[in-house]
């Protein structure tokens, strides 16, 4: 014994360095990978501190994790302190879970195998592939925690007594359920394990079984106004989408699954340790090598190497973009948007309006719209139907920097039907009925987003437009947005909002994006002569020089047309440098004997960011 | 002898101090020695100068005023007085006290007295506000659908129920239970839930929901005729219910209120309960118009509605627009035999669009009295339209006036207490983006007083309340039939009773409603 109790030190020395050295890494993973500021800029979880918000949650089963959570979630907004959370959900999960199995094979009078170290981290590799997913709420992960809590509880607290063991498990079963919803159905299968394989009492089993059906069906049937699935699965993750479509299954299924698999390894094989080590050769070796300090050192490099790989390869990077470069937006960090797509790329529909926008917004898009894939179209400016109507409020920030704040005004309510209160929904609303003069509505936005306690100060900054108009004349970029507001009314196309943009500009000839977004609309539909016509109407020379592809379309205008002459509003020297690239465009089709096909690659690399490629590789398919 | 001294000195104390702090609560009044203000006081809601019915729950208010400490006297002729001090601006008044304060003084005038304190220790008080208590109640019971300002989306919304009495509000059903789908429409016979309709669009669950004899079935009122009934009104025999089939379409302005909504076309059917049929006349359902928003007179000898002509008399010539600014409806009315099941001739009520005005919504008040419409500037749908005003008819005479419960901001969906003493109405006046109902009290000689908003348990409720009361009905009762019988009855496909078309009217009017061509007309680009 005293020889080997250093040794047992050293190894419970490096077990608890190697625990925290995991959690540590978790937690870095979920900050610094993950951001869960990027959780709040998807999700939006609201909070307020008021008896009308908190009321909503007490009408149905679950309601009180989705307040918890609504409330914590609001940690998220600080990157490291989301992460700290989760660090600390995930530790209370997992210590509840070891203890259930310990405890497990205390009643059963055996010893725990030391693999079972492993089984259980790789308990938090689930948590983490679960939180890769940005829709994810966590909501979910307390429910999931506060089963695998009461599941200890029962199993610590049931008295021996038959009766009184069903009463404990039944009145926890309420409470859970009212609390956590569906999450019921987890502390009932690990209570029914429990029962089954380590005590061993078909009644009490049997019990759990009907009271688990029950108390869902009897809710909905006389209390609370859910219907009937929901009253079983609510806060369960299954119906969300996780890639792989499996996840949530083995998230859940976990623990369930390794505490019966180690009950019934407990119960029938005797050894008390690896049944890998009964193998001839493999068996020797490991037991030489496989054990103590090395084997925790081993442990630990797989768990990591494995965590990393799984979680890296149920990694939505693309998604994360898109967040990211909507988060930039949401706080017109334009130069940060435009970075993030040139080191990540901007290949969906979404980041390309997010780009589209930020090059607008710095006056460049018509210089530089097409050295980003335009493979959508006009919907690449506006959003298709499908995509407007699930991010709404993308739409209605557009609108917003335009000056045409009736359509912002629309979408962000449909962002708010879509999406509730949202802080961001509220803020838009708050600025657009600010600007159109609704003080009353304004004030309304304000009030209830003084309830949160992150947009308190928010508010209270706009609060003082209400009482000093010289605030918002001396507001650079509201002031701005104002003036571009239309003055007189026209019905708003909303299929085709580049047909509003004249109208737009026609009442504000000054306004620069409506010129940027215009100009673009043309070239993405192909409508070349309109652009042709529009130009010169609308440019001023205050603008960022002649764009590039005004040149790029007048060239080929010129071609098609064959127009001798144009009106011209660049230097020689820039219209000149245009030709000859275009010629050796030309050329280079030629080459190929006009074959498109086999010139793509090359014409990719060096003309890629003209409006030429577009027309001639892009154009077709992304108006389809 | 010593201990019961100290003792009885102890209770001696005690009861001398109870008296101090007693005295310093209801002692002296500031009411009397208090500086009287010019003004009356602002109160929030604004309940100042208005008819309070005898059975309304605790009108809770907000003092708007600034001072450290409030204090108010609630009292009428008869009964004990409720005296409320606070350092808080928020009056809650004790339910139980203000029953019974009411319930002894109906008839009478309610008398609130307030009174404030500033830094100093001063008291002013304002000039007592006078709220006169209605002999008649009150419908117990108000119904309404609760959902956020409507575009073209929708996620949550619900149906709820309201006691009026108390600030008990329920669910009557929520759309968490239907898949998410629309509800809207609801109506009730006499203000009597025992027989109402309403409808749901989208999903499983859609059609229109008939509470009729105590059953509850589902009915799809589509024909070969027409689309699915929207607007409805029960006739008085319990049989009939008028539905207007429309197509609306919202569309969006640029300047000002960004919503707006146009009817691309619009009949009314009668659909008979008993023989599952919709029948119709060319009376209501003439192709030289569009009719819509039926309202049955208490007696059902009158059917009133909305009609305009049809949307291609609107186009430019050029046909390249409409003049969707100048469509406006007139108000009609047509006589009915429910008997024979005839229609007489129909009378120009209101001719609005020579008055470029349009009126919508009547509703005959259940005394067969008077008729409560809407005046707006176009439309048929003026819940977006500033310019939406109540007016009241004498239908004895036919004369009508601008109500003066009206705001700045629309007033719209409106509907009677069935002692026809009260009605409400949704306006937004509050905060400018959401409706809420407003009551107001129609007295026996035809003029309606000051409306005042429903009250609530926090004054403060609406201050950060974002969603819409819309529809608000005003019942007798409260809805006898549960979330669960509606569900059921409206995901059984086997009890889905499909409505026949009345052979008659496939012979007398053109099989197709009219409505715009879309080669043809106007219409505001695709969503």
């Amino acid at each position: 014994m005293t020889q080997n109790a250093p040794s047992t030190q050293i190894q419970d020395r490096i077990k608890w360095l190697r625990n925290l050295l995991i959690f540590f890494l978790f937690f870095l993973y979920i900050w610094l990978r993950i951001n869960p500021r990027l959780y709040f800029q998807q999700q939006e979880p609201v909070f307020f501190a008021t008896a009308s918000f908190w009321r909503e949650f007490l009408s149905y089963p679950g309601g009180l994790t989705d307040y918890l959570a609504a409330f914590l979630a609001q940690l998220y907004y600080f990157p490291w302190l989301g992460a700290l959370l989760i660090t600390l959900i995930a530790w209370l999960a997992l210590w509840s879970f070891n203890r259930m199995i310990r405890l497990a094979a205390d009643k059963l009078q055996k010893s725990l195998p030391d693999s079972v170290n492993l089984l259980q981290f790789f308990f938090l590799i689930l948590i983490i592939t679960v939180h890769n997913n940005y829709e994810h709420t966590l909501n979910f992960t307390l429910g999931y925690m506060l089963a695998l809590l009461v599941a200890l509880l029962y199993q610590k607290a049931a008295p021996q007594n038959v009766i009184y063991r069903i009463l404990v498990y039944l009145g926890l079963a309420v409470v859970l359920y009212y609390i956590a919803g569906g999450s019921l159905l987890l502390y009932a299968v690990l209570c029914l394990i429990f029962e089954i394989f380590v005590s061993g009492d078909f009644l009490v089993s049997a019990t759990i079984v009907v009271g688990s059906l029950l108390i869902p069906y009897l809710s909905s049937m006389f209390i609370f106004m859910i219907n009937l699935p929901q009253a079983f699965i609510y806060l369960l993750p299954f119906n969300q989408i996780y890639q792989p479509a499996i996840l949530p299954y083995a998230w859940y299924l976990y623990p369930p699954i390794v505490l019966l698999g180690l009950v019934l390894r407990l119960r029938i094989i005797p050894t008390e340790d690896l049944l890998i080590y009964q193998l001839p050769l493999v068996g020797r070796f490991l037991q030489k090598y496989y054990r103590g300090i090395s084997r925790l050192v081993t442990d630990a490099v797989i768990l990591i190497g494995l965590g990393y790989l799984i979680a890296h390869l149920t990694f939505n990077s693309t998604f994360k973009v898109f967040l990211n470069l909507d988060y930039r937006a949401e706080n017109r960090d334009w130069e940060q948007v435009i970075r993030i797509a040139r080191k990540h790329g901007s290949s969906n529909e979404l980041t390309t309006c997010l780009v589209n926008r930020a090059l607008a917004q710095q006056g460049q898009l018509l210089n530089d719209l097409f050295s980003y894939p335009q493979y959508y179209g006009v919907n690449g400016l506006f959003m298709s139907r499908d995509l407007r109507n699930a991010f709404p409020i993308i739409r209605s920030d557009i609108m917003f920097d335009l000056g045409h704040i009736n359509e912002a005004e629309h979408w962000v309510q449909e962002a708010i039907s879509l999406k509730g209160m949202r802080p961001r929904n509220l803020k838009r609303l708050a600025l657009i009925c600010l600007l159109k003069g609704e003080k009353n509505s304004c004030r309304k936005c304000l009030d209830i987003l003084h309830e949160s306690p992150l947009f308190r100060k928010w508010s209270n900054h706009y609060y003082a437009y209400l009482d000093n108009d010289s605030l918002l004349v001396n507001d650079r970029e509201l002031a701005a947005i104002k003036a571009k507001m239309a003055k007189s009314d026209f019905i708003a196309n909303i299929s085709s909002p580049e047909l509003d943009l004249e109208n737009l500009l026609n009442q504000n000839p000054d306004n620069r994006l409506a010129f940027e977004y215009l100009g673009a609309s043309y070239l993405l539909g192909s409508n070349l002569l309109k652009f042709i016509e529009y130009f010169p109407k609308y440019y001023k020379t205050s603008y960022y020089g002649i764009p590039r592809h005004y040149t790029e379309a007048m060239l080929v205008y010129m071609t098609e047309s064959k127009e001798g002459s144009l009106p011209l509003l660049g230097s020689l020297v820039t219209m000149q440098a245009a030709v000859k690239r275009f010629k050796d465009f030309k050329q280079i089709l030629a080459d190929y004997k006009g074959n498109k096909h086999y010139a793509q690659n090359q014409l990719q690399r060096d003309y890629g960011d003209t409006y030429w490629y577009y027309v001639l590789y892009l154009m077709r398919s992304s108006n389809e | 002898m010593s201990n019961r001294f100290s003792l009885k000195s102890i209770f001696l104390i005690f009861i001398f101090f109870l008296l101090i702090i007693g005295i310093s609560f209801c002692g002296k009044a500031p009411l009397g020695d208090a500086e009287v203000l010019p003004d009356l006081s602002h109160l929030s809601p604004d309940y100042v100068g208005v008819v309070i019915p005898p059975n309304i729950a605790p009108m809770n208010f907000v003092i708007q005023e600034p001072a450290e400490q409030y204090y108010v006297k609630i009292s009428s002729a008869k009964g004990k007085a409720i005296i409320l001090s606070d350092d808080s601006p928020k009056v809650i008044i004790p339910a139980r006290a203000w029953k019974r304060l009411l319930k002894a003084n109906r008839g009478n005038e309610l008398r609130i007295d307030i009174a404030i304190q500033d830094q100093a220790g001063n008291w002013s008080r304002f000039p007592t506000i006078i709220n006169p208590i209605a002999e008649e109640e009150i419908d117990s019971y108000l119904a309404y659908r609760l959902i956020t300002p409507a575009y073209n989306n929708w996620r949550i919304m619900g149906i709820y129920q309201r006691n009026l009495e108390t600030f008990r509000e329920r669910p009557f059903l929520l759309n968490r239970v239907t898949e998410n789908n629309c509800m809207n429409c609801h109506n009730f016979c006499g203000n009597d839930p025992d027989n109402m309709i309403f409808h749901m669009r989208g999903g499983r669950a859609s059609g229109m929901m008939l509470l009729h004899d105590g059953k509850l079935a589902k009915v799809n009122t589509a024909t070969d005729f027409n689309k699915a009934g929207a607007y409805p009104s029960w006739h008085p025999n319990k049989n009939l219910l008028a539905l207007s089939v429309n197509s609306l379409i919202l569309f969006f302005h640029a300047v000002g209120e960004s919503r707006d909504v146009l009817d691309m076309g619009s009949d009314i059917v009668i659909y008979n309960i008993s023989k599952n049929m919709i029948t119709t006349s060319p009376k209501i359902a003439d192709k030289e118009y569009m009719e819509t928003f039926p309202c049955w007179s208490p007696e059902g000898d009158y059917l009133y509605f909305c009609r305009t002509n049809p949307l291609d008399e609107y186009m430019l010539e050029d046909k390249s627009d409409l003049k969707w600014d100048q469509i406006r409806y007139n108000l009609m009315r047509v006589s009915y035999d429910a008997a024979s099941d005839t229609w007489g001739e129909v009378e120009l009520l209101v001719p609005a669009a020579t008055a470029k005005k349009s009126a919508t919504m009547p509703r005959v008040s259940p005394d067969g009295k008077y008729l409560l419409f809407c005046l707006s500037d176009y439309s048929n749908f003026p819940i977006y339209l500033s310019s939406a005003d109540l007016y009241l008819m004498n239908l004895s005479n036919r004369k009508f006036t601008r109500l003066p419960v009206n705001s700045e901001l629309e007033e719209t969906f409106h509907s009677w207490s069935s002692n026809s003493r009260w009605f409400v109405f949704s306006s937004k006046r509050g905060d400018g983006m959401c409706a809420r109902p407003y009551f107001s009290y129609l007295d026996s000689l035809g003029n309606a007083h000051k409306p005042f908003v429903l009250p609530q348990k926090d004054p403060e409720f609406y201050q950060t309340y974002l969603m819409t009361y819309n529809v608000p009905e005003m019942m007798i009762k409260p809805f006898p039939v549960n979330w669960r019988e509606v569900t059921k009855a409206a995901f059984d496909s086997k009890k889905l009773v499909k409505a026949q078309l009345d052979p008659k009217v496939k012979s007398q009017i053109a099989a197709k409603p009219k409505e715009a061509k879309p080669e043809e007309k106007w219409h505001p680009a695709p969503q």
